[in-house]
């Protein structure tokens, strides 16, 4: 196992310096940078006007020249980086927050995310485990029939659109009914809340724990429907084949009840495969929900990657993604490894 | 199963009762003592009232306002370090510092000088400079500041003086004065200074301070500055700044996240905040130098990032906003805003702005397409055949204005009597091709060339030659424009069809902006490597007349400097610009701008086809007062401390 950890690791390291060197060249193939704007922003008007000088000085003010105003080549610029990187100094954001430290605006999301994810996760494990497990257990069953339908649903159904969705039912028309109605998004209240919304009637202060958690609920409902719905499918689908398995058959045919066959024999075996999702959604509680995220307003990494994409910021960019990598590699190695608990079958040399 | 639904039942049921309980302004039956007054005789009586039950007045406490704008301010930086120059960056200094000018309707309103100054008053002038060698002047033919090599001989240079008011203080309490000025502009002159555009640093020989109160100007000898009046720099603290280099500034987070303010409202005091990401909360600065006059109207002004038009339309409708800005919404909400103001729950704002769309022709493309853009009569049947009314009522909801020309009408030096107007006339601009060798040979609906020749001026040699198109050439284009812009893309999609009814074939490429506007040779724009363009200028105070101007084509042998991507060159229209530039006489300016207009507008010239103005579009609640939105001032919030909230639930 130590010989195999640690062949894993070299490997994923090896994985990481690659994959780390693909993006940052990519991103530099990217047309455009953080100078694109200022030729035309400064158009017509002489004494604003942005020269070519102009846009190399700032070139070098971000350590894309050196002293001499000649170009850093790729590669001294992405081993300069990563030495940094490696130490944990991300460098400082370009256009997001200009000047702010990388690592302090992750850190000023990262909250928000794993809150949302976390909250999202667990929501969906609750209720997908059992929902695929009864589901399997009852197949063709009318809920295995509602299940299916729901899982179809969850599916098929556009994030951005149900959010909105449950915004114009639980913001507006609750309000229009008469009924405690949500915030619209946020991640807490910014002002005392409205007579006849739900915070007010919790009697919610601003950034209180229970203004939290109202705002956390409906982008959470987004969310696990989602989640849900695959992984109630997962999990009904490795049931189904593990109860056809021969020795869930034995199991009964030693007369054992059906519910310690189920929760003690099939159960097991059939949870494998979830615990790769499960493991596989580490990646993802970092890297948070983009569309959920924008829909609902919450702050989370997601936005941040988007807007520092779009605004050409790569050292937040580059941060991001790399920190991404970092939790695959690491989240396959702890796939791999939680199989050995899973299955006793399973032995790595 | 039944128990999670009998569960959600009561759920459910909890919240109904809450929601009745918690209801405002019902009817309820009351008993109340009363005195009345009968006859001289005071009579006590109980007697029972229907009443409204209204809320007990509620200390709301601080009067607050919440801004929602779709982006963050990257910093709050001083611009003469580097810091940005973004819209949203401008939406939050104006509650923290108030400029030197607002620019309102095409004009400058001095703010915290005491006038502005102009040669009529003396507060401008000429003076006369002993010029000798490696001295810096501006020559006007290089259009740049170089190191003077000739004999020793008097030139003219500007002097302008400015009065700063007193009685203005930082927030700390010490007093702002022109010594502030000056340090902003010790430090954007420096060359670690980090900012974008050194040009007016360039023009500058001094700027100083004579005393408390007053800051000279002096320009290099030779240059004339039409906006001389401007050459004042916005104040930073001096007794903060005092010693630290640029670089020290731009590292240190207090400058960048929470400047010294001297506007309505303060970023240091005790309750205002800045959480990244979320929202930067101000609160009244109490020595604010309008405090007389009852400013800031509300003790706390707060702004929220919210980049998703649904989620910021959503709060400004359910009061989590009071207002919207102009970055976080477009034309495409008017209908939805129309409707809510119908309602009586929004108040949308839709302002003719200065960006204005147009498309351009290419003269001398970069590489080795057919230049059909050097037909004249081409460029006059497209602009005739180019329905922009319908432009403007179909995308922007009839509430901007058709452009005859690169100013819109309601600018001063629009010359409404010189400028060349073209009305939708398809039958004249199918005519005009046909006359002009545009025929369609094969009645595939397209026009081929038929012995067609073109004259148009080498922007290189500035001479007329001839362009002969070779018979056959099929009348097409492919317009170029950003993606990702539903205005541009309905407005290209209504050109195509306009162009395929008189036998134009438009084929529409999108771009993303970063390849689009790239930095030449790989950009396309100013590469000059496409057929029609379609983008958007920015127009000023200042006409924007010499973007067409001879010199300014971007070309490899000049190193890609200038913004005339069309190619366009005639300098007859050079010189009236440059009559127009250089002369500080408003007569002599108007003048020259409406023959520039005049020329750039015959039937012969028409290197562009403006279009319309694009529209600034925010919204407020019915209860914010005193919001305004201008064409010329950038920022909605110029005027944030006069902002008011009349009630608040």
């Amino acid at each position: 196992m130590t010989t195999y950890l640690i062949r894993r690791i070299i490997q994923s390291t090896l994985v990481l310096i690659i994959s780390s060197a693909a993006i940052y060249a990519l991103l530099n193939a990217v047309p455009g940078g953080p100078f694109s704007g200022l030729r035309i922003a400064g158009a017509g008007d002489k004494k604003s006007q942005v020269t070519q000088q102009d846009i190399e000085r700032m070139e070098q003010m971000l350590g894309l020249r050196d002293e001499n105003g000649n170009p850093i080549p790729l590669h001294v610029r992405y081993i300069n980086w990563l030495s940094k990187a490696i130490r944990g100094d991300w460098g400082k954001s370009w256009a997001v927050a200009q000047g702010q430290d990388v690592s302090f605006l992750l850190k000023s999301r990262l909250t928000n995310t794993i809150l949302l994810m976390t909250s999202a996760t667990i929501i969906s494990l609750i209720v997908a485990i059992p929902a695929g497990i009864y589901s399997a257990v009852h197949q063709y069953s009318k809920f295995d029939y509602i299940l299916t339908t729901f899982t179809f649903f969850g599916i098929a159904m556009p994030v951005f659109w149900f959010g909105l969705m449950l915004i114009i039912l639980f913001a507006f028309k609750f309000q229009e009914w008469g009924l405690p109605y949500f915030p619209t998004g946020d991640v807490i209240s910014l002002r005392a809340p409205r007579p006849g919304s739900l915070l007010y009637l919790l009697g919610a202060e601003p950034g209180s724990l229970t203004d939290r958690l109202v705002h956390l609920i409906l982008p959470s409902l987004v969310l696990s429907l989602l989640y849900m719905a695959g992984w109630s499918r997962y999990m009904r689908s490795s049931m189904l084949e593990v109860l056809r398995s021969d020795y869930v058959r034995t199991a009964r045919a030693k007369g054992l009840s059906e519910r310690v066959v189920i929760l003690k024999h099939a159960l097991r075996n059939a949870l494998i495969p979830i615990v790769t999702i499960i493991v596989f959604q580490i990646p993802g509680i970092f890297g948070g929900a983009v569309l959920t995220e924008t829909v609902f307003n919450w702050k989370g990494i997601g936005r941040l990657y988007v807007d520092a994409l779009s605004r050409s910021d790569w050292p937040v960019v580059m941060a991001y993604l790399f920190i991404s990598a970092i939790l695959v590699v690491f989240a396959n190695l702890l796939a791999d490894i939680l199989y050995t608990f899973v299955d006793p079958r399973i032995r790595y040399s | 199963m039944r128990k999670v639904l009998v569960l959600f039942v009561a759920v459910f049921a909890l919240f109904a009762l809450a929601a009745c309980g918690g209801g405002e302004g019902q009817t309820v039956v009351q008993t109340v003592v009363v005195t009345e007054i009968v006859e001289g005789e005071t009579v006590e009586k109980v007697v029972e009232k229907v009443v409204t039950a209204t809320p007990e007045p509620v200390d709301t406490g601080p009067k607050e306002l919440i801004v929602c704008m779709a982006q963050e301010p990257d910093t709050l930086l001083y611009d003469v370090v580097g810091g940005t120059n973004a819209l949203v960056k401008t939406a939050v200094l104006h509650a923290l510092t108030d400029p030197v000018y607002t620019g309102l309707s095409y004009d400058y309103q001095p703010v915290l000088l005491e006038k502005r100054p102009s040669l009529e008053d003396g507060d401008a002038e000429f003076i006369d400079v002993e010029v000798t060698e490696g001295m810096m002047v501006y020559d006007p033919e290089q259009g740049d500041v170089v190191t003077y090599t000739g004999e020793p001989t008097t030139m003219q240079a500007m002097r302008v003086t400015f009065k700063w008011k007193e009685g203005i203080t930082w927030e700390d309490g010490t007093p702002l004065t022109a010594y502030d000025s000056v340090m902003a502009y010790e430090l954007g002159n420096r060359p670690d200074s980090g900012v974008p555009s050194r040009f007016t640093y360039d023009v500058t020989a001094s700027y100083e301070a004579t005393d408390d109160y007053t800051t000279v100007w002096t320009g290099v000898p030779g240059w004339v500055d039409s906006t001389y009046w401007l050459n004042a720099w916005g104040p930073v603290p001096r007794h903060e700044l005092e010693g630290l280099t640029p670089d020290e500034i731009r590292n240190d987070e207090k400058f960048a996240r929470s400047p010294l303010s001297f506007g309505g409202f303060s970023l240091r005091a005790e309750g205002a905040e800045w959480v990244a990401g979320d929202h930067i909360t101000l609160v009244k600065n109490p020595n604010y130098w309008r405090a007389s006059e009852g400013l800031p109207k509300v003790d706390r002004l707060i702004y929220k990032f919210i980049p998703d038009t649904n989620q910021l339309l959503a709060q400004l409708l359910a009061g989590q906003c009071d207002v919207g800005t102009q970055d976080g919404m477009g034309v495409d909400q008017a209908p939805f805003l129309i409707n809510a103001e119908q309602e009586g729950l929004l108040k949308p704002y839709f302002v003719t702005g200065t960006v204005w769309e147009h498309i351009d022709f290419q003269l001398d493309p970069g590489d080795d397409r057919p230049a059909l853009g050097r037909c004249a009569p081409v460029r006059l049947a497209m602009v005739l055949a180019t329905d922009r009314q319908t432009m403007v009522d179909e995308v922007l909801f009839g509430r901007s204005k058709v452009l005859n020309v690169w100013l819109p009408e309601e600018h001063p030096m629009y010359a409404a009597d010189s400028v060349n107007t073209y009305p939708f006339d398809p039958e004249r601009a199918a005519q005009i091709l046909e006359e002009s060798g545009w025929v369609d040979n094969d009645g595939d609906g397209i026009r081929e060339a038929n012995g067609v020749s073109c004259e148009w001026v080498n922007w290189r040699t500035k001479e007329v030659e001839t362009y002969q198109v070779p018979d056959g050439t099929p009348l097409k284009f492919v317009l170029n424009t950003t993606s990702g812009n539903k205005m541009r893309e309905q407005v290209t999609q209504i050109f195509q069809q306009n162009m395929k009814d008189i036998g134009i074939d438009i084929e529409l490429e999108y771009l993303p902006a970063g390849v689009y506007f790239g930095d030449p040779p790989d950009g396309p724009l100013f590469s000059r490597k496409y057929d029609l363009a379609e983008f958007a200028w920015l127009t000023g105070v200042e006409p924007p007349g010499d973007l067409y101007t001879c010199d300014g084509v971007p070309d490899e042998s000049n190193g890609w400097a200038g913004l005339n991507n069309t190619a366009y060159c005639n300098p007859e229209y050079d010189q009236a610009v440059r009559a127009a530039q250089s002369t500080l006489i408003r007569e002599e300016q108007a003048a020259n701008w409406a023959k520039a207009q005049e020329i750039f507008t015959r039937e012969d010239q028409l290197p562009i086809i403006p279009l319309f103005q694009r529209l600034k579009v925010a919204a407020t609640r019915p209860e914010v007062v005193g919001f305004n939105m201008d064409p010329t001032e950038n920022s909605e919030l110029y005027n944030v401390e006069e902002w008011d909230i009349v009630s608040q639930q």
